[in-house]
């Protein structure tokens, strides 16, 4: 099973350790698509793309500095190389990532590495339950496979992007509008059986 | 053409979104697709009960495609646009073409 990886907002550049960077370095010369580089798009709001989508001098500078190995944080927050235990973090989101347990030191400027490695499958936050049975209420057994699989998704998307708290809002909003429309549709349905019956 | 021969406004930006994609038209790209196109995301409630309406209409076809792992293994069901949903796109602009005072040439 290949490495996997989520979006997450980073607040400041952050640590990593040997392990992760020996995983990032072996996981790009396998397959470049395990990998998510975080670029900054602002003080604090990055938007993740893939190593093959760096320009060249972007890559070029990424790998020289993993591959340089060094300990220290830079100046100038931008390229973080995170070695996040996703299990440890659990649903705290924004700055809390940043509290890395690894201890050493590495950042590189202007973009930033996050590895999800499989040895943390339990980190992408379940859909919220109780939602997702109301979901199967709504909702005939044949397209279940659709409606849960578009929402979860969604879910994981957002969970990456904005933290697991605000997926768990819009999953449960969504439900509401899922609720509505469903019977709205069946009322108009039932309000056209009548309206013939009557003429 | 009756107005209520007509597509509604959200119909034919779902329409709208399945002749921009050709494939792999499932219901998280359309809402994708539609937001970039108009700004707002539709909520996905919506959306289903959009296109269930326009299949029953024969406007839409839809088929299983394979299940991902990110949707935690559960198969995408993919839309594609029939020729009545592409004419009837066709006949709700022109009808809101003459609306509007605008006559354009059959095909635009």
């Amino acid at each position: 099973m290949g490495n996997s990886w989520v979006r997450r907002r980073v607040a400041r550049t952050s640590l990593l350790g040997d392990a992760a960077r020996r995983a990032i370095l072996e996981a790009h010369l396998i397959n470049d698509a395990d990998i998510s580089i975080a670029k900054a798009t602002g003080d604090s709001e990055f938007a993740y793309v893939r190593i093959e989508d760096l320009n060249p001098d972007e890559r070029d500078a990424l790998l020289s500095e993993l591959a340089r190995g060094r300990d220290e944080m830079l100046e100038g927050d931008g390229i973080a190389v995170m070695d996040i235990d996703w299990t440890k973090i659990d649903e705290q989101e924004g700055d809390d990532v940043n509290r890395n347990p690894a201890g050493t030191s590495y950042a590189i400027p202007r973009l930033a590495v996050q590895l999800w490695l499989d040895a943390q499958p339990a980190a992408r936050p379940p859909t919220p339950a109780l939602a997702e049975r109301v979901l199967c209420l709504l909702y005939p057994a044949d397209r279940l496979d659709e409606v849960l699989g578009d929402m979860e998704e969604m879910f994981a998307k957002l969970a990456g992007r904005h933290g697991a708290r605000f997926a768990r809002l819009w999953y449960a909003w969504q439900v509401a509008g899922h609720a509505i429309g469903r019977i709205s549709a069946a009322l108009a349905r039932a309000s056209e059986v009548i309206g013939l019956k009557l003429t | 053409m009756a107005r209520r021969d007509e597509l509604g406004p959200f119909e034919l930006e779902v329409l709208d979104a399945l002749l921009r994609r050709s494939r792999d038209a499932y219901g998280v790209r359309l809402i994708e697709d539609i937001k970039a196109a108009t700004g707002r995301a539709p909520s996905v409630g919506a959306l289903y009960t959009t296109l269930e309406r326009l299949e029953q209409k024969g406007f839409v076809r839809s088929a299983w495609g394979e299940p991902t792992a990110e949707r935690g293994g559960r198969r995408k069901r993919l839309y594609t646009l029939d020729a009545s949903g592409a004419a009837a796109v066709q006949r709700t602009r022109d009808a809101q073409s003459v609306r509007n005072g605008v006559l354009l040439p059959q095909g635009v």
